[in-house]
């Protein structure tokens, strides 16, 4: 096991070398930059501003000392965002979307695998038909709907909870988009578990279980939850990253201080620093979680702990 | 019959609904088993045989109530199971066991060997205490030709045959009466078939089971079976004692079964029988006789009265014509 880890994070090196210089070359190719706006600097501004940030260099040299900053952990300062490293940015807004992102990640968990269950133990009865239409509903509504309509009920109409905002984390103001983010992930939860927990209940080794004498509670604990689990993990991986990084459409309707709209407003922008940062970011989560992912199927599943 | 049977089955239905084809479907009724009814005596091999969809597994699955019987009674030592909650079947299943026919499928992969045979004493004998509980796991796994040094490792690391094994372990290791055997061998290759059916018949003598042993040949079945029951489209066909049912079968679906056991000479004619028709839809059985429409005999009658199961020469045959056989 610790060798497979080892080896996966070594791995993980030359796997974010590959995406840190596509995007960093791929952003330099793209017409405009961080400082071509509407009213044109005069050359003189312009210079200026290129030589402070180094861009008047051959992009070989750009290239090699951004390596050698975020080596040192120095995304560089924003180019837009003016007097405000990466770094910083980061620092302030990523906890807004890890604090929602967790809590919806979590809620979907609690709610969705045990709606999934039911509706698997209880195939084809009205309950199975109609949490299925529901997270049907739940997958296909778009945030932008849910959002906007929660807030009308809910803040606007009955006034329960603040419309937006964040006020350092207050509960009050987490309710809202925690229940947007979830809304959609419980349904894919639900249904993944639906999906998979049916298909396990009719191996042969679940019918060994129930011929041994077993009562059903262990039949299904023991026997049947960790295979129906693995579709589920596959699917939380790359879930988890996107949640926890935040959503720029929740962000914006909240009017949240995530990190999620840095994504859009960074490339629109040409904040080379800002989007290689929030890249690199998402690349590394992505990696951590999809070994997280690996590291889990091997403990429900003795057979890949073997290979 | 002297002595109580250890199993007895009386008109024993399983009906599965189906929904037929088309927009607005029609609720058709599966006849998996209809009207089956045989009784199991203490310490004998009941063969169980029949093609592809007559309802061998159903069957089994039912005995242990794996599936629900829609009618009908089964009775083991005289306990009606049919009408039993889960809860107080879970006790029975100390005395009635099954092995199935995927070996490696039906074993959970992400449990030990150790930990697959020593469940069932976990959940039937929970009073056990641990070390006597791991003795009785290696001696089982003994009996059955495992080594104790596997004990840690899991199935998929173990071939069909060896897995079977550990599928008879984890069935013999309740010490159960009865064991429903639903095709344990036909997964396997040859060679390793007749190691498993040896080692099924060196078990009953030692431990005294009782075996309903399932298959779709009647070559298997010969080696094993003290009595031979023969199933067509859920219905039982004939009962007969082994030697009485090879050497002169009465019904001419035995017949026809018989004539398809390859023959291993090929100087040997081969006379196989007649195959008239397919396998009728079992969603739609023919009226009267379920073989009619392929047996050779059929007539009138056939179509329209249905063949109860009756006592000639004390064998049990389901045949109008089967005093003609018999003479």
């Amino acid at each position: 096991m610790i060798r497979f880890l080892l080896r996966r994070l070594a791995w993980a090196i030359p796997t974010l070398w590959v995406i840190v210089t596509l995007s960093f070359f791929m952003l330099r190719a793209a017409p405009g930059g961080p400082f071509t706006e509407a009213r044109r600097l005069p050359p003189q501004v312009m210079a200026n501003l290129e030589r402070m940030y180094h861009l008047n260099e051959p992009v070989w040299e750009q290239y090699e000392r951004y390596l050698g900053n975020i080596l040192r952990g120095d995304f560089g300062p924003s180019y837009v965002y003016r007097s405000t490293t990466v770094n910083q940015l980061i620092a302030q807004g990523l906890p807004v979307d890890l604090t929602i992102g967790a809590l919806a990640l979590a809620l979907a968990l609690l709610i969705g695998m045990p709606l999934g269950m039911l509706a698997a133990l209880r195939q084809n009865t009205a309950w199975d038909y109609v949490s299925m239409a529901g997270a049907m509903v739940g997958i296909s509504v778009p945030t932008f709907v849910v959002a906007p309509l929660l807030i009308l009920l809910l803040a606007v109409k009955a006034h329960w909870l603040p419309a937006g905002g964040w006020s350092h984390g207050r509960p009050a103001h987490l309710v809202l988009p925690v229940a947007v983010l979830t809304l959609p992930l419980i349904a894919y939860v639900a249904r993944l578990m639906r999906g998979s927990m049916v298909e396990v209940l009719n191996s042969p080794y679940i019918r060994t279980a129930r011929a041994k004498g077993l009562p059903e509670r262990t039949v299904l604990l023991r026997h049947a939850l960790k295979p129906a689990l693995m579709p589920l993990i596959s699917f939380l991986g790359p879930a988890a990253v996107n949640t926890l990084t935040g959503s720029i459409i929740v962000e914006e309707i909240f009017g949240l201080p995530g990190i999620g709209r840095f994504f859009v407003d960074g490339a629109l922008n040409r904040d080379y620093t800002l989007v290689m940062g929030v890249t690199i970011l998402y690349a590394m989560l992505i990696i951590a979680f999809n070994l997280l992912a690996d590291v889990l199927y091997g403990v429900l599943d003795p057979r890949v702990r073997q290979r | 019959m002297s002595e109580p049977a250890l199993l007895e089955v009386r008109a024993l239905d399983v009906h599965f609904p189906v929904r037929g084809p088309g927009l607005l479907p029609s609720r058709l009724t599966l006849r998996a088993i209809d009207q089956v009814s045989f009784d199991v005596r203490a310490g004998e091999v009941l063969g169980v045989v029949g093609e592809s969809g007559c309802g061998k597994s159903t069957l089994s699955r039912a005995l242990l109530k794996l599936i629900p019987a829609t009618a009908g009674s089964v009775r083991l030592r005289g306990v009606e199971l049919t009408t039993l909650p889960k809860a107080a079947m879970r006790p029975l299943r100390r005395s009635m066991q099954m092995i199935f026919q995927d070996p490696l499928a039906s074993l959970d992969p992400r449990m030990t060997v150790g930990e697959i045979i020593a469940e069932p004493l976990k959940a039937l004998l929970p009073g056990m205490e641990r070390a006597e509980r791991e003795q009785r796991v290696l001696r089982t796994m003994q009996h059955v030709g495992l080594l104790p040094a596997q004990i840690n490792r899991y199935p998929h690391e173990f071939s069909g045959g060896q897995a079977q094994r550990i599928g008879i372990a984890r069935a013999l290791v309740v010490q159960p009466q009865l064991v429903v055997c639903d095709e344990p061998v036909s997964a396997l290759d040859v060679s390793i078939k007749s190691q498993i059916i040896n080692l099924l018949l060196d078990l009953r003598a030692e431990h005294g089971l009782t075996y309903i042993f399932v298959a779709h040949d009647l070559a298997t079945v010969r080696h094993i079976a003290d009595r031979v029951m023969v199933l067509y489209l859920g219905r039982v066909m004939e009962i007969t004692d082994r030697d009485a049912l090879y050497a002169r079968p009465l019904h001419p679906y035995t017949r026809l079964l018989l004539s398809a056991v390859p023959i291993p000479d090929p100087a040997l004619a081969r006379r196989v029988g007649p195959t008239r028709e397919e396998l009728p839809s079992p969603l739609a059985l023919p009226s009267g006789c379920a073989f009619r429409t392929r047996c050779p005999l059929a007539d009138a009658r056939c179509v329209a009265e249905r063949p109860v199961l009756r006592e000639i020469d004390g064998r049990y045959v389901a045949c109008h014509h089967a005093e003609a056989a018999a003479a």
